[in-house]
């Protein structure tokens, strides 16, 4: 499942930056909230690239910032490549 | 300096070795000062007039920048590889009198010329830029400029310098500068392209003494032939030398003397770094060094020649200040009695607002045993601007081990602000150097 890569690779961040997560990584958790910071999901998104092999960001033709960890995820799945 | 280069090269001992050419020969002095005179004759008509050179021949060139120099008003180095369309636009600054490639500098072996007494003048060499940030720039410089470096001690005599850059790049001027007028042998490798077969080269000439990049230095650590060089001299420039190259080079070479040459060529002002120490001492901050006077200001390092007659006629833009210091664009930072490079200023990764010197993070890669080369960018993205990642070369022996990449990580967390510490790292096969021997930066 996507998210749990998702939910996975965040935790790693996390923690590789010495942070914990604040709150639980539900569907409405506001990312500002959840212990990581523009740097963290800097990071994130960079190694979310290497594992799914995209970068949704970069697609985007128009800039779009995520609100919640649901948001995100959406993101992601938005501009998943059809296999 | 003053005099010609063929002053230089008549005043030699006759039977002296002034270069070794790729096909083993061994010209002498004497043969040397013949062949140019002959050359000078059959070129006569170029006196005072300016001059394109176009040599892809290391030996065509260093016969014609001998022959010409003191004889033309201006000499254009044009590096080999340069495009029919760079070409013409350095034709519009320049404007030459005439266009010379190789052929017009072999050896006139039945040549029986003698010095004739035409009166020298001041040639200025004009040297394009390498051009790996935007178009090259048109460098104007003198021979006494070039030759400021040159150590003229009598020990230098035995020493016998391998060519490892272009005739036309401003190292490999250097170089040979040091062997010609300091008196010594320059060996010039045949073109090959693998460092093995260059190596092999230079051992058998006896090479004693080599310049390169710090780039270049770590792929000839890693040669297994490279113990065989006998060096009384390594001398690294153009790049940023860490504690872990210059400990490497002394243990491999520990009769060599280590010299870190800083030179910042468009504004004729450099300095040498001799006690085998990354950087260089932080009291030359309040005490001159090597006829240069030394300051920091916002971390960036600003520089002025004691006697105040670094040439200002360059086609570049520079920043002096009130004091006379030019602004040198090398971001440094101090640290005990020390003051380090962290890189180009204009080479810095912006994260989310911080500079991060692409060189700093590669310093702190390179520490590691495994890594050979490394590369430090910057990454696109929404969050911070841009991200570092990294690209590394491993040390021969070493293969990509599962947990590598994460030991890296974690060393480059260990040594550096989180900002700094590289996104992603990622093993290649090699990393682009380019003509003048330094890894080539994109983002």
């Amino acid at each position: 499942m996507l998210i749990d890569s998702i939910k996975q690779e965040f935790c790693n961040v996390l923690e590789a930056s010495g942070e914990k997560l604040r709150i639980d990584l539900t569907s409405e958790a506001v990312l500002l909230e959840t212990g990581m910071d523009s740097l963290g999901f800097a990071i994130l998104v960079t190694q979310l690239e290497e594992k799914l092999g995209y970068d949704p960001f970069s697609l985007m033709t128009e800039p779009y910032y995520p609100k919640t960890f649901q948001e995100f995820v959406d993101v992601y799945e938005k501009y998943r490549p059809k296999s | 300096m003053n005099g010609t280069l063929l002053d230089a090269a008549a005043v030699r001992d006759n039977d002296s070795t002034v270069w070794v050419e790729p096909s083993g020969l061994q010209v002498s002095a004497a043969a040397l000062t013949k062949d140019v005179c002959a050359l000078r004759g059959r070129h006569r008509l170029l006196a005072g007039r300016r001059v394109a050179l176009r040599c892809q021949d290391s030996c065509a060139l260093l016969r014609a920048l001998i022959a010409l120099d003191g004889f033309c008003a201006a000499l254009l180095l044009v590096h080999p590889g340069t495009t029919d369309d760079e070409f013409s636009l350095f034709c519009e600054t320049f404007h030459p009198d005439a266009i010379l490639d190789d052929s017009q500098f072999l050896p006139l072996l039945d040549s029986d010329a003698v010095l004739s007494d035409v009166t020298s003048i001041v040639t200025s060499w004009i040297i394009p830029t390498s051009g790996t940030t935007g178009t090259p720039k048109l460098i104007p410089h003198t021979l006494s400029s070039l030759a400021r470096t040159v150590k003229k001690a009598s020990a230098n005599v035995e020493l016998r310098w391998g060519l490892l850059f272009g005739g036309t790049r401003f190292a490999g001027l250097q170089v040979f500068l040091q062997s010609l007028l300091g008196g010594g042998t320059l060996l010039i490798p045949p073109d090959v392209t693998s460092f093995d077969k260059l190596i092999d080269f230079l051992v058998r000439n006896d090479c004693n003494a080599l310049s390169a990049t710090a780039t270049m230095w770590r792929k000839i650590l890693m040669l297994p032939s490279a113990v065989r060089l006998q060096l009384r001299q390594a001398t690294i420039g153009g790049e940023i030398a860490d504690q872990h190259l210059l400990d490497a080079l002394h243990k491999m070479f520990p009769q060599a003397r280590i010299f870190q040459i800083y030179a910042s060529t468009e504004v004729g002002v450099g300095f040498t770094v001799k006690d085998g120490v990354a950087g260089f001492p932080v009291s030359w901050l309040h005490d001159s060094a090597g006829g240069t006077d030394f300051k920091v200001k916002e971390d960036v390092l600003w520089l002025r020649r004691t006697d105040a007659r670094q040439h200002r006629e360059t086609a570049s833009p520079i920043e002096i200040d009130d004091e006379g210091f030019i602004n040198t664009g090398d971001r440094v930072k101090i640290d005990g009695d020390r003051v380090y490079f962290l890189g180009r200023d204009n080479g810095a990764i912006n994260v989310g607002g911080n500079k991060v010197s692409p060189e700093e993070v590669e310093a702190v890669l390179m520490s590691h045993s495994a890594v050979l080369l490394a590369l430090a960018r910057g990454y696109r993205n929404p969050f911070s601007g841009h991200i570092v990642v990294a690209d590394v070369v491993l040390q021969n022996n070493i293969h990509n081990k599962p947990n590598l990449l994460s030991e890296l990580q974690a060393l480059c967390r260990s040594r550096l602000a989180p900002y700094k510490v590289p996104a992603r790292i990622a093993v290649v096969e090699s990393l682009s150097i380019n003509e003048s021997g330094k890894i080539i930066r994109r983002n």
